[in-house]
C-alpha cells in the first residue's frame, strides 16, 4: 500500500505523540495479511478479598509504505481495595495483615515501536513509559531480526534499558533511581508446515532501589521485645529469563496446540518455571475457543523470612512474592471472527497460588493462598 | 531440565523440513503467533507478573513494575 | 500409507527447476477455486497470461490483486487472461479475502503444491507473465507499486506480438 500525503502528515503527528509515549514486545507471525489494525482490551481481574484492578488498553498497530510498520499501545490501571503492607506473628503464625484504609491507585503506561524492513533484515526501535503517583519508568529498546533459510530461521538480537524512579505516597521525600540493562538473543525456526518453535532468552543487569517503602515485619519473639524492620532488598538484581514456545496446528483436528516454557533464575536465589499449555480449537469458519493451564512455581529469594531474625539482617523482606510458592490458573478463551474485520473475544481465568503448589512440595508455610479470577474482553478491527 | 529442553530442540532442527515460500497458510494462523494481540498480551502479562517474582523473557525494552 | 509415498514420489518427480523468464511455461491443469472444468494454460495459448500466485496470509497481495483485476479488466479485450493460483489452506480463507479484494479473473486451488512446484515459486506472491507462444517473458517475486507500473508496460509490449 504506497503512502500517500495524508498518511505521512498522519505519520509526523504519531511521532511526535509517540515520543511522549513508551513500549511493547511486536507479535509475531510467520507471515500473515493484516495491514493494520486497531484494538480495544478490558481487564477485570479480583482477588479475593483483597485487590481489585481494572485495565482498560487501547492498541494499534500499522504497516505503510511497504517496508516501515508502527505499533502504539497506551493503558491505564485502576487499582482498588487492600494490599497487605504488613507481616506480623501476633496472633501465633506470620499473617499479611492489611494496615490502613483502602487504597485507589492509577497507573498510566504507554509504548510505541518503530520496524523498518531491509529485505531479510529488520530492525525495531521502540519506548516505553509508566507512570504512577509513587513510580515512574522510561525504557527504551532495539531489537534486530534476521530471516535465514528462506525465512523458515529467524535469528533476533535486542538490547533495552529501563530507568525507573521510586518513590512513596506515605514519604513524600523518598526519590530513588532504580536503572535496568537488558540483553536479548532468540532464535524461531519452522519446523514443518504445521510447527514451529521459538527460544529466546532475556538476560537483564538491574542496578538501584529495590525495596518496597511500604512493607514491614513485625516480629514477636518468646523472650525478648519484638521487632519491626522494614523491607530492604539487594541493591542490585540480576536476571536470566529463558522462554521457548512451541506451536503445532493440527489440520485434521482443526485445532492447534499451543505450548510455553520459561525458565527463570536470578542473583536474589530465586529459581522460577512457568509452563502454559493451551489447546486452540477451531469449532467453525469464526468461533474458536482455547482452554489453557498455566502452572507456576518459583523458590523463594535468599533474604526472605516471614519472620526477623535475631539480630536483624541488613536485607530482609516477608514479601510473600518472594516466597516459595506455585500456582495454577485455568482459562478459557472464546474468539469470534464476526466478519471480514471485526474479531470480539473473551477470556476467563482462576488464579490458585498456594505453598502447597511448589514443586518438590516444600513452599513456605507463611504463604497465604491467593484465589483470584480475571475476566478479558476485546475487540479487533482491521483495516 | 535445561539438558531435556535442549535435546528437544535440537531434535526439533534435526527434524525440520524446510517450508517453502508457498506453504506457509498454516503458519500464518492467528493461533500459530507466538504472542497475542497487543491489548491480550500487556492485560495477561500484567495480570500474573503483579504476584510472581520471574518476569520477561520475550522481548526487551519494557519498562519496570512498580508494583506493590 | 502407499498412496502417500506415491503422491511423494510424484511431487518428487517434478523438476525444480527455477522457472525464469525464455523458459517455457511448464503445463499445467488446475481445479477452478469454485468448481468447474479444469484451467489450463494450453487452453489458453494465443493470449498473453499472468499467472500470480497469492494467498489470503500474503500481505503485498491486497495490492497484487486490485492491481491484477485493474490490469485484466483493461487489456481482456486485446487477449490479456490472469490466472490466481490460491495458496491458501481452506478455500474459506481465500473467499473471506476476496470478499474485500473481489476479482473477476480466473482463480484455480493447488492444494497439492503441484503449481507451486512446476513454477519452483520462491517467494510469495509471484507471478509469470508468459507471452502469446507460451514462453514465460516476465517473472515478479513480491509486489510493490513500482511492479505494477512495471507489469503495465510488458504486458502491452506482449500484447502488441503476434501469437
Amino acid at each position: 500500500m504506497a503512502a500517500t500525503k495524508g498518511e505521512s502528515n498522519a505519520l509526523a503527528q504519531l511521532a511526535q505523540a509517540a515520543l511522549a509515549l513508551p513500549i511493547l514486545a511486536l507479535p509475531v507471525k510467520a507471515g500473515a495479511a493484516e495491514v493494520g489494525e486497531i484494538g480495544f482490551t478490558l481487564l477485570g481481574y479480583k482477588e479475593r478479598g483483597l485487590m481489585t484492578i481494572v485495565e482498560p488498553v487501547l492498541w494499534g498497530r500499522a504497516q505503510f509504505m511497504e517496508s516501515w510498520e508502527v505499533q502504539a499501545s497506551a493503558a491505564v490501571d485502576i487499582i482498588s481495595g487492600a494490599s497487605p503492607q504488613l507481616v506480623s506473628n501476633a496472633s501465633g503464625k506470620p499473617v499479611q495483615t492489611i494496615t490502613g484504609a483502602s487504597i485507589e491507585d492509577h497507573r498510566g503506561t504507554g509504548d510505541v515501536k518503530l520496524t523498518k524492513r531491509f529485505g531479510e533484515f529488520s530492525l525495531a526501535g521502540s519506548l516505553a513509559y509508566s507512570k504512577e503517583e509513587d513510580y515512574e519508568s522510561r525504557a527504551f529498546g532495539v531489537e534486530g531480526r534476521l530471516d535465514l533459510n528462506q525465512r523458515n530461521t529467524t535469528l533476533i538480537a535486542g538490547y533495552g534499558q529501563s530507568k525507573d524512579r521510586v518513590g512513596s505516597s506515605d514519604d513524600p521525600t523518598l526519590d530513588e533511581p532504580r536503572d535496568t540493562k537488558e540483553y536479548m538473543l532468540g532464535v524461531t525456526q519452522v519446523i514443518s508446515p504445521t510447527a514451529l518453535v521459538s527460544s529466546t532468552v532475556v538476560w537483564t543487569r538491574g542496578e538501584g532501589y529495590y525495596n518496597d517503602p511500604y512493607k514491614l515485619t513485625f516480629t514477636f519473639f518468646p523472650s525478648g521485645p519484638p521487632l519491626l524492620v522494614p523491607d530492604v532488598r539487594p541493591d542490585h538484581r540480576h536476571t536470566t529469563a529463558w522462554l521457548t514456545r512451541f506451536r503445532n496446528h493440527v489440520p485434521s483436528l482443526h485445532g492447534t496446540l499451543q505450548a510455553d516454557y520459561r525458565y527463570y533464575s536470578d542473583d536474589w536465589g530465586i529459581r522460577a518455571h512457568t509452563l502454559e499449555v493451551g489447546w486452540q480449537q477451531s469449532i467453525d469458519d469464526r468461533w474458536s475457543i482455547r482452554p489453557a493451564l498455566r502452572y507456576y512455581t518459583q523458590d523463594a529469594a535468599d533474604f526472605y523470612s516471614p519472620t526477623v531474625t535475631r539480630p536483624p539482617a541488613a536485607v530482609h523482606s516477608s514479601d510473600q512474592r518472594l516466597s516459595a510458592f506455585g500456582g495454577l490458573s485455568p482459562s478459557l478463551r472464546v474468539i469470534l471472527r464476526s466478519n471480514d474485520r471485526l474479531t470480539f473475544e473473551g477470556t476467563l481465568g482462576y488464579v490458585h497460588n498456594a505453598a502447597n503448589l511448589h514443586l518438590g512440595g516444600s513452599g513456605n508455610d507463611a504463604f497465604e493462598t491467593l484465589r483470584a479470577y480475571y475476566g478479558l474482553i476485546g475487540v479487533t478491527y482491521s483495516f | 531440565m535445561k539438558i531435556v529442553v535442549l535435546m528437544a530442540l535440537a531434535a526439533f532442527t534435526a527434524a525440520c523440513v524446510p517450508v517453502a515460500p508457498y506453504q506457509r497458510a498454516f503458519l500464518a494462523r492467528d493461533d500459530m503467533a507466538l504472542d497475542g494481540n497487543p491489548g491480550y498480551m500487556k492485560a495477561i502479562e500484567k495480570t500474573y507478573s503483579a504476584k510472581e517474582a520471574a518476569s520477561g523473557g520475550a522481548a526487551v525494552g519494557g519498562g519496570g513494575c512498580g508494583c506493590n | 500409507m502407499r498412496f502417500a509415498l506415491a503422491a511423494l514420489a510424484i511431487l518428487a518427480s517434478i523438476p525444480a527447476a527455477a522457472v525464469e523468464a525464455g523458459m517455457p511455461a511448464p503445463s499445467l491443469s488446475m481445479a477452478p477455486l469454485e468448481g468447474g472444468a479444469p484451467v489450463t494454460l494450453a487452453g489458453l495459448k494465443g493470449n498473453v497470461v499472468y499467472v500470480d500466485f497469492w494467498a489470503s496470509w500474503c500481505v503485498p497481495c491486497r495490492l497484487s490483486m486490485p492491481t491484477l483485476e485493474d490490469l485484466y479488466q483493461r487489456n481482456k479485450a486485446r487477449g490479456f487472461a490472469v490466472v490466481g493460483v490460491n495458496k491458501d489452506a481452506s478455500a474459506s480463507d481465500a473467499r473471506r479475502f476476496l470478499a474485500r479484494v473481489p476479482v473477476s479473473f480466473a482463480l484455480v486451488q493447488d492444494g497439492a503444491d503441484a503449481a507451486a512446484r512446476g513454477f519452483d515459486v520462491k517467494a510469495m506472491p509471484s507471478g509469470y507473465l508468459v507471452d502469446r507462444k507460451g514462453v514465460v517473458r516476465q517473472v515478479h517475486r513480491g509486489f510493490t507499486a513500482e511492479t505494477g507500473a512495471a507489469l503495465e508496460k510488458e504486458i502491452d509490449s506482449l500484447l502488441k506480438e503476434p501469437s
